[in-house]
């Protein structure tokens, strides 16, 4: 636990906001053990810095950073200066805090060791004012006293400044330290107070208070923020076994240029992912198919991860805590996958007062909202709603039919969180937490296209809706964790498209038990069981399927009988875990084991995941890792459905995967991380499947089969600065080679759609003074294959009245390489209690006219390159009260 | 959201881009082809008799009236008929070879030993006829064609038929028509069908034949050239021919009898300007019929008075064809 803990670091000092948001951090993480910080420190005692003579002299004054490390004793045994000012204030700063003294910080409700930033400001004192008070006989004042009570607020945010100090310049021995709830109580004489107050993440606040002997005034001193917008971060070391994790915390979500704010789109920067074509949200990780890495919040799979399809991330991103990634070589915990494992965790409420946040753009408004109820209970909550189907008609040019057109789109999402435990609990005999969780999305759209000279009206209705509940009971007691997460949840997808009607209601149920069980400093177990249940009713009228239920004929589909298709489709996987940390010295290897057990439609099917994960950490700068496993995948119960809608005899996907790796700090802020990787996937299901034919004559055509193969392999390097009080940004480069092939099949193995050899990725946002931010993000991809078209003759098939084209080798050619820069401005207004946020998101920013797409002359002569999207402003605004 | 309107935007843009119209016949193409009939019946017919064909099985137990009734089919004689298209050759001689395969997947219907050449020679665009009737060597029957190797094409045409004949014996026979002066070459492949009848509402089809074409809402019969003035585009469509899409049956892969109805689908073509569709009317995956009407567009870029070449080829989507033409005078 201490040598976690030593590397805790704190930025953004205690002073800021840490107790809002360390009480609103949560552990979400429940099999993999998280510290996490319970407890900010807090200012005991500042020793007052001897003042640089020469510098007082000069009428000089400055605020000193440093980086400071708390024991777990509060003491301070090192502090050391970030950002230098001279003239002796650096040394002096010092040289007070090691005599400084802090409340302890917890970390897992247990004092630890942290690192935070602290800001020493030193201010040129005035002359005391001649109040005209009593004196008592030592000269002092010997009346009644006043008190000026109050709370000391961060401006723009009402965060509360803990540890800020308060005091009168008239009296100036008698300062006083504000709690963790930004609150102070200064004793004074009567008269007149010059007042200074100030944080160590804010500038000097100055005004005049005049208390009469005897009077209790209370005030609220909103102080500036030094730096508008990043909220206090907490970011520790969390335990790691996976050879890579990336998480992203939420000001690293929002502010990536050219992703909109969109959370998940943010994760497409990072090395092992290939760029998803135009501006989708696909995340396609280390060769494997976007449909092979899942996406859960709080750890429950969700359905659906963007709004139409291509639109915003279902998930708010006012309502995220942290993105975890995991590229490949994900713990026992997780299973149904075989490409990679999203973990998005949602945000506790405030604890201190209510806050919110409320933010528009051109096609959608969202509200957040969260407040303490009691002491021990907090709510979060938010909601977002489209407003594009009142706009779009607005901007839509006539229909060049002559009729009329309507384009009907429209999503809302919402969540909804309660929490309800004790923030420091102490007795002997455990503790709980609990919380509740809901979160729901609808997506609609309607398109009708009639009348004027069209020859076919078109008229279509898609729905998708999906709510889901998540309880959450966390139990802790000593070295024993046990989490239960159930969850409920209700899917709706529905399309009508002419006479064609399709509904499918989909009921959810499912249990997540997560156990960890720290035995002594070498060993930690780790349990658990992950049940999902789900029921599909299905029912369509469509006309009969021709291909699919009978041999089709090219040129002019029939009219046919419409039919009725009903279908209650059962899907069960029932699966157990267990992994352990077994530490020598250095060394953790940790072996793990899946197991799992599906009920799929009418078959079963089981699956045995053995996995394994080393760590070596020669010091607290590098570590070396390495994983191997075997990861599955079950088919979808609908998949397997009699032919020829479904395959029965499908079975798992599978992929072996191993990766190792290296990662070195190199300073406190930035580290690097070097990761190989090679997975190799096979059974992958694969349309169509084979077709059979029976001796009385009949056709069996599966859908699909397990014939597909796979392999990846590549390089990942990533350099990152964290979050820091002005910065934070990374560069990212993948090297890879992903290839597929039907087994079976004479052909080689070929690069994949998605198979990209150099991704390179640069990001970073930099902080301005005045409240400007300025982010960019630059891409380099080689560009995705492609077969090279070849003509010497029109290829024509007369009864389905088209023309085949000509291509060479199978993908043995390569679109234009892809770069492209985008930027985001923002621009923060701080006004009293709340902070206004002005943001200009630009895309393509020198209008690169990147291949997304070819199309080709009707008769196969030549291509024509479709280019992505232009140059592209996009302005929006945020309130954060 | 963002990015689905942009998707779509890409989208449109791209269908903005400069690309040829298929309706323009500017230069030496293939209109249409087709069989006459459109496709051969075997009544009755036995599922198994195509499976245990394609098997090299033994054949004794199915009833010997049905095997001798299929190897005679292929008697049957057959007209094949093409609209080849020439505007810029001034009248040049073209030359062609046809030929047949059992593959349909063969792009140029020429893999060693796996097709019959059936005639070749040379002749101007226009509408070339051919009959296979076995009357005399220049004109083979294509059901008897025998390949290189002394394998019987239907026989083969089977075995390389993954479904094995259950959607028609789908014969493959390419018109390849080159023009040696312009390097221009063109393989147009047209499927002949033998088809079993597996349920006694199997009919054998019938091409399916326009009943004529209105012109900006008036018949516009073969014999009237009319003369047509400006740029403003000109309504065309189909003359009324509603009872004539036949309703038929075809087997599911489980042999059991499917209902379907003809929905006719006409492609248009012109020799100077565009149509605003390519093709008309047709059934959409989603069950909707569309309608037949159209438009043509004159080419703004010509100055000069032209007469002008229109194309209407109907297809009834089981492999029946034909085509009608019409000409008229256009000036500026």
């Amino acid at each position: 636990m201490f040598r976690r803990s030593l590397t805790l670091v704190v930025l953004l000092s205690c002073a800021s906001a840490s107790a809002y948001e360390n009480a609103r951090r949560t552990e979400v993480d429940g099999g993999v053990h998280v510290p996490v910080l319970t407890k900010a420190p807090t200012l005991v005692t500042l020793e007052r810095a001897k003042y640089p003579e020469a510098a007082e002299k000069a009428g000089l004054t400055a605020s000193v950073r440093l980086l400071v490390t708390i024991g777990a004793d509060g003491t301070v045994p090192e502090a050391k200066v970030v950002e230098a000012v001279g003239n002796g204030f650096d040394e002096a700063a010092v040289a007070a805090l090691l005599k400084s003294l802090f409340t302890p910080a917890e970390v897992d409700f247990a004092p630890a060791p942290v690192q935070i930033e602290f800001v020493y400001t030193f201010v040129l004192t005035v002359a005391p004012v001649d109040a005209g008070v009593m004196e008592s006989a030592d000269g002092g004042y010997a009346g009644p006293m006043a008190h000026l009570t109050g709370q000391l607020l961060l401006r723009g945010s009402r965060n509360r400044v803990n540890g800020g100090t308060v005091r009168c310049v008239e009296y100036e021995d008698r300062e006083v330290v504000a709690d963790e709830d930004g609150m102070f109580d200064l004793e004074l004489p009567p008269g007149l107070c010059t007042v200074r107050a100030v944080g160590a993440e804010t500038e000097i606040f100055k005004t005049t208070e005049t208390l009469e002997a005897g009077e209790l005034k209370e005030v609220k001193f909103y102080l500036f923020p030094k730096v508008i917008g990043y909220q206090t971060v907490v970011r520790d070391k969390r335990d790691k076994k996976e050879v890579v994790r990336r998480t992203l915390t939420r000001e690293e979500l929002q502010k990536v240029p050219g992703t909109f704010g969109d959370p998940v789109r943010v994760i497409q920067n990072f090395p092992g992912v290939a760029r998803a074509p135009f501006i989708s949200g696909q995340l396609i990780v280390r060769g494997a198919n976007p449909n092979q890495t899942l996406t859960f919040f709080d750890g429950v799979e969700i359905p659906l991860l963007f709004h139409l399809a291509g639109g915003p991330s279902v998930v708010n991103a006012e309502f995220l805590e942290r993105v975890d990634f995991y590229p490949g070589g994900f713990g026992a915990r997780y299973g149904r996958a075989v490409g990679g494992v999203v973990d998005v965790a949602s945000r506790k409420g405030a604890s201190d007062t209510w806050h919110g946040v409320a933010k528009v753009d051109f096609l959608d408004a969202s509200i957040f909202a969260e407040a303490p109820i009691t002491k021990d209970v907090s709510i979060a909550a938010a909601a977002r709603r489209s407003y594009i189907d009142v706009l779009l008609p607005l901007v839509l040019p006539n229909d060049p039919a002559g009729g009329a057109i309507t384009i009907l789109p429209t999503y809302w999402d919402y969540q909804v969180r309660l929490d309800v435990g004790k923030r420091q609990p102490k007795n002997a005999d455990g503790y709980s937490t609990f919380s509740v969780f809901a979160f729901g999305s609808d997506d609609q759209l309607r398109v009708v296209a009639s009348g004027g000279n069209r020859n076919a009206d078109i008229a279509v209705q898609f729905r998708t809706l999906f709510h889901r509940l998540i309880g959450n009971w966390t139990y802790r007691r000593g070295n024993v964790q046990f989490k239960l997460t159930p969850y409920a949840g209700y899917d709706l997808a529905s399309v009508n498209f002419g006479i064609a009607k399709l509904d499918a209601d989909r009921w959810t149920q499912g249990l997540r038990q997560d156990l960890s069980v720290d035995l002594g400093s070498h060993v930690t177990l780790r349990a658990g069981a992950d049940i999902f249940n789900q029921t599909l009713v299905g029912k369509a009228e469509l006309p009969v399927i021709s291909g699919t239920q009978y041999v089709s004929f090219p040129g002019a589909e029939p009219k046919t009988e419409t039919q009725r298709i009903g279908r209650t489709v059962p899907t069960f996987d029932g699966a157990v875990y267990v992994e352990g940390d077994f530490k020598f010295g250095p060394l953790t290897v940790t072996p793990g084991l899946r197991a799992s057990h599906a009920i799929l439609g009418k078959e079963t099917r089981n699956a045995f995941d053995p996995r394994l994960w080393m760590r070596f950490e020669p010091s607290d700068w590098t570590t070396l890792k390495g994983s191997i496993g075997l990861y599955t995948q079950p088919p979808q119960a609908t998949d397997m459905e009699p032919p020829p809608f479904g395959t029965p005899s499908l079975v798992h996907e599978k992929a072996f995967q191993a990766s190792f790796g290296v990662a070195q700090k190199i300073t406190d802020v930035i580290n690097v991380d070097v990761t190989g990787f090679f997975n190799r996937r096979f059974d992958n299901v694969v349309s169509p499947g084979n077709r059979i034919v029976n001796e009385d004559g009949s056709v069996t055509q599966n859908r699909s089969s397990n014939s597909g193969l796979g392999r990846a392999y590549g390089l990942e390097v990533l350099l990152r600065h964290e979050v820091t009080k002005n910065f934070f940004g990374w560069l990212a480069y993948t090297l890879s080679r992903s290839e597929e092939r039907r087994a079976g099949s004479a052909s080689d193995y070929a690069a994949t759609s998605f198979d990209q050899t150099h991704i390179l990725t640069a990001i970073g946002s930099y902080r301005f003074p005045y409240g400007f931010e300025l982010g960019a993000r630059f891409r380099y991809v080689t560009g995705r294959p492609t077969s090279p078209l070849i003509h010497d003759a029109d290829f024509q098939r007369l009864d389905a009245n088209r023309y085949s084209n000509t291509f060479g080798m199978f993908r043995s050619a390569r679109v234009s390489d892809f770069h492209q820069l985008d930027i985001r401005i923002d621009k923060y207004f701080v006004f009293e209690k709340w902070t206004l946020n002005l943001y200009l998101d630009v895309q393509n920013v020198y209008n690169r006219a990147n291949v997304e797409a070819t199309i080709y002359e009707y008769r196969g002569r030549y291509g024509v390159d479709v280019p992505g999207i232009p140059v592209l402003p996009i302005l929006g605004v945020r309130g954060q009260l | 959201m963002k990015r689905a309107v942009l998707s779509v935007l890409v989208f449109v843009s791209s269908c903005a881009m400069p690309l040829p119209s298929p309706t323009g016949v500017v230069d030496l193409r293939v209109i249409g082809a087709s069989f006459e009939p459109p496709e051969v019946l075997i009544t009755p017919c036995d599922p198994r008799l195509l499976v245990s064909l394609a098997a090299g099985g033994n054949t004794s137990q199915l009833d010997p009236a049905l095997v001798a009734r299929l190897l005679v089919i292929g008697q049957r004689p057959l007209t094949y008929r093409a609209l080849v298209s020439d505007p810029k050759g001034e009248g040049r001689e073209l030359s062609y070879r046809l030929r047949a395969c059992a593959n349909t997947g063969d792009r140029e219907c020429d893999n060693t030993d796996d097709f019959v050449e059936l005639l070749s020679g040379k002749a101007p665009a226009g509408e070339w006829v051919f009959p296979l009737d076995g009357s005399s060597p220049s004109k083979p029957l294509l059901g008897t064609a025998l390949l290189p190797d002394g394998q019987p094409l239907l026989l083969e045409a089977i075995i390389q038929d993954n479904s094995r004949g259950l959607g028609g014996i789908r014969i493959p026979v390419m018109l390849e028509v080159k023009a040696n002066e312009t390097d221009e070459h063109i393989f147009a492949q047209k499927l002949m069908v033998v088809q079993c009848q597996f349920f006694p509402s199997m009919r054998e089809n019938v091409t399916p034949v326009l009943p004529g074409v209105l012109l900006r809402g008036e018949p516009w019969p073969e014999e009237l050239v009319p003369e047509l003035q400006g740029y403003d585009s000109v309504p065309m469509e189909p003359a009324d021919f509603t009872g004539l899409e036949e309703p038929y049956t075809v087997p599911s892969l489980q042999l059991t009898p499917v209902s379907l109805t003809e929905s006719w689908k006409i492609a248009w073509y012109t020799t100077l300007g565009t149509m605003s569709s390519f093709e008309t009317g047709g059934t959409s995956f989603d069950g909707n019929t569309e309608r037949q009407k159209n438009r043509w567009q004159p080419d703004t870029t010509v100055k000069e008075p032209r007469d002008v070449t229109f194309f209407f080829v109907v297809r009834d989507g089981r492999g029946g064809q034909s085509w009608l033409t019409r000409r008229a005078k256009w000036t500026p």
